[in-house]
This record gives C-alpha cells, sequence and structure tokens, in this order.
C-alpha cells in the first residue's frame, strides 16, 4: 500500500514537475538598460531582449531578496519571464550575483 | 385506481425521471476547470467536518512545533504537498488551479479554524471524491503527518525567504536540474551559449 502511495505521489510530482515551468521563459544575459518598467538584456546569443518589470517581479542577489533597480549596465542576469495578457514578456523574478555554494 | 393504471402511471414517472435526468446529465459539466459553487462547498466542507471523529476535534498535536520540527516539516512540504497546495499553501499551482474541487488556500480561516486533530485527521485519511489522498500510516500516531500540522499553523506567517527556499526543495526534472546548473554557472561567471524556452 505505501509502495502504491508512493508511487502515484511520484507520478503526480513527476507531472507536476514537467508542468511547473509550462511557458516560462528563460532569459540569460547581460543587462543593458533598465528602467523603472522594463529591463533590457543582451542575450548570450547577442539577442536583444526587454522584458516588462512589475511591482510583483523578485529581485535576487546571490540568493537574497535584492531590489531591481539596483541593477546596472553589464551585469550577468537570469531573468524568469512569462508572457503576460498583451504578449509581452514579464518578468517574474531576476537573479544576479554568484550563488553562494 | 386499477392495478394497470398504476403500473402505467409508475412506468410515466420513471420515464419522466428518467428524462429529467438526462437533461441535467447534458447540462451538468464535467470539467475540473469549474469552480464549486458556494452551497456546494459550504455543504460539502460542513459534512466533512461532521465526519471527523469527535476524538480528533479536541486532540492536540503529538509534537512540539519547534523550529527544527518547522523546518522538517516545510521541506516536507516543499516535496510532497506543494505539487497541489503551492508552497505558500493558497493552492495556486499547477495541478491545485485546475483541480476540482480546488485545494483550499490553507491560510485562510476555513483551514485555521479547525483544530490540530481535524488537520491531522484530513492529512492522514484524505478527501475522498477530491485529489487528497491519504497520508502516512492509518492512526493517529503518524508523526510526519503531525509535524505538517505545525507547518500548516505557519502557513500564514510565510516569508518570501522561507518560499525561495522551499522551491530550491520542490520536485524537479533532470532537464530542470541541468538549466538549474547552467544558470549557475552563467551568474558565477562561466560561459552559457543558449536562450531556453521551457
Amino acid at each position: 500500500m505505501k509502495q502504491r502511495i508512493f508511487t502515484v505521489l511520484l507520478s503526480l510530482a513527476c507531472a507536476a514537475a514537467l508542468l511547473a515551468h509550462a511557458g516560462a521563459e528563460h532569459i540569460t544575459g547581460f543587462v543593458k538598460a533598465i528602467t523603472p518598467n522594463s529591463l533590457t538584456v543582451e542575450t548570450t546569443k547577442h539577442e536583444m531582449v526587454t522584458v516588462v518589470l512589475t511591482p510583483k517581479t523578485d529581485g535576487v542577489k546571490s540568493s537574497v531578496k535584492f531590489n531591481v533597480q539596483e541593477l546596472k549596465p553589464g551585469e550577468r542576469v537570469v531573468i524568469h519571464a512569462k508572457k503576460n495578457a498583451s504578449g509581452a514578456l514579464e518578468a517574474i523574478e531576476v537573479d544576479w550575483g554568484p550563488r553562494p555554494k | 385506481m386499477t392495478w394497470g393504471r398504476l403500473v402505467t402511471c409508475g412506468r410515466l414517472v420513471i420515464g419522466l425521471l428518467l428524462i429529467v435526468g438526462i437533461f441535467f446529465l447534458t447540462k451538468i459539466s464535467f470539467s475540473s476547470r469549474s469552480s464549486p459553487g458556494a452551497m456546494e462547498s459550504s455543504i460539502a466542507r460542513k459534512l466533512r467536518l461532521w465526519s471527523i471523529p469527535k476524538k480528533y476535534k479536541s486532540m492536540p498535536n503529538a509534537v512540539v512545533c519547534s523550529d527544527a520540527i518547522l523546518a522538517e516539516a516545510q521541506a516536507h512540504w516543499a516535496d510532497h504537498c506543494a505539487t497541489c497546495h503551492a508552497n505558500n499553501g493558497s493552492g495556486d499551482s499547477m495541478l491545485g488551479r485546475t483541480m476540482y474541487p480546488p485545494p483550499p488556500d490553507m491560510r485562510q480561516p476555513a483551514t485555521q479554524s479547525q483544530s490540530d486533530g481535524e488537520i491531522y485527521y484530513t492529512i492522514n485519511n484524505g478527501v475522498r471524491l477530491t485529489g487528497m489522498p491519504a497520508f502516512g500510516e492509518p492512526g493517529d500516531r503518524d508523526m510526519d503527518s503531525w509535524k505538517l500540522v505545525c507547518f500548516i499553523r505557519h502557513l500564514p506567517r510565510l516569508s518570501p525567504d522561507e518560499e525561495r527556499r522551499m522551491q530550491k526543495l520542490n520536485p524537479k526534472t533532470p532537464d530542470e536540474i541541468e538549466e538549474e546548473r547552467q544558470e549557475e554557472e552563467f551568474l558565477n561567471g562561466g560561459a552559457l551559449n543558449q536562450q531556453r524556452t521551457n
């Protein structure tokens, strides 16, 4: 019985993990410009991508919450974004700074 | 009234009921995308609470909710419960959003006003006709479930930092693990030559 419950839970967990980031885009690159409402980065493929910043956007510097507006051009960032209702990429979380080991 | 007329009336009534039944069946949606109405939710919640054996209503938590217990339960929740209930207990997860009935927002009084024993009973016995299975060993001494009660009590005060730590403990696929490794490498100054869409 325990094994069955475990199997069901494992299947659910795998399904959730597969779906967890559905539709989310991870943008990795260097900050080009930042305004109160947007962040433009040059990706590692040398493409310019602009994401919308909202009050809900979380800034995380070296795994600690930080204000996104403190970002400076040239800094390395990983942006977790989703398309909003109008089709624009909206940043959910912006990570920068080395992650502590 | 003769016996024959009674039989005819009975057949008519059964036929009518069948027609009404078929009509309602075609009107009722079996999609899990809709949400239960207020009356359905209220009746189901009351019936479920009434069904919990009396002894659980006054049963105190079998564990002391220390920081260590809370941390353990938090990790357990992130790994096993957050898939449906979300890390913060809101139920706003990929699976939770489209379940019928949806998982409750456990930070709200509907859950928080229940006794420790009632919450334990729900974890340990599950809820029929919902997505909630029974967890742990049957009976009232499953310590992991009691520890989860500690965490459920903590949910209304869960901080964003705690939530972020829990995200690291959520189940991940090998692809997601590799993706995180590459992101970490890039943030630490390494090279990364791709942009991914998952």
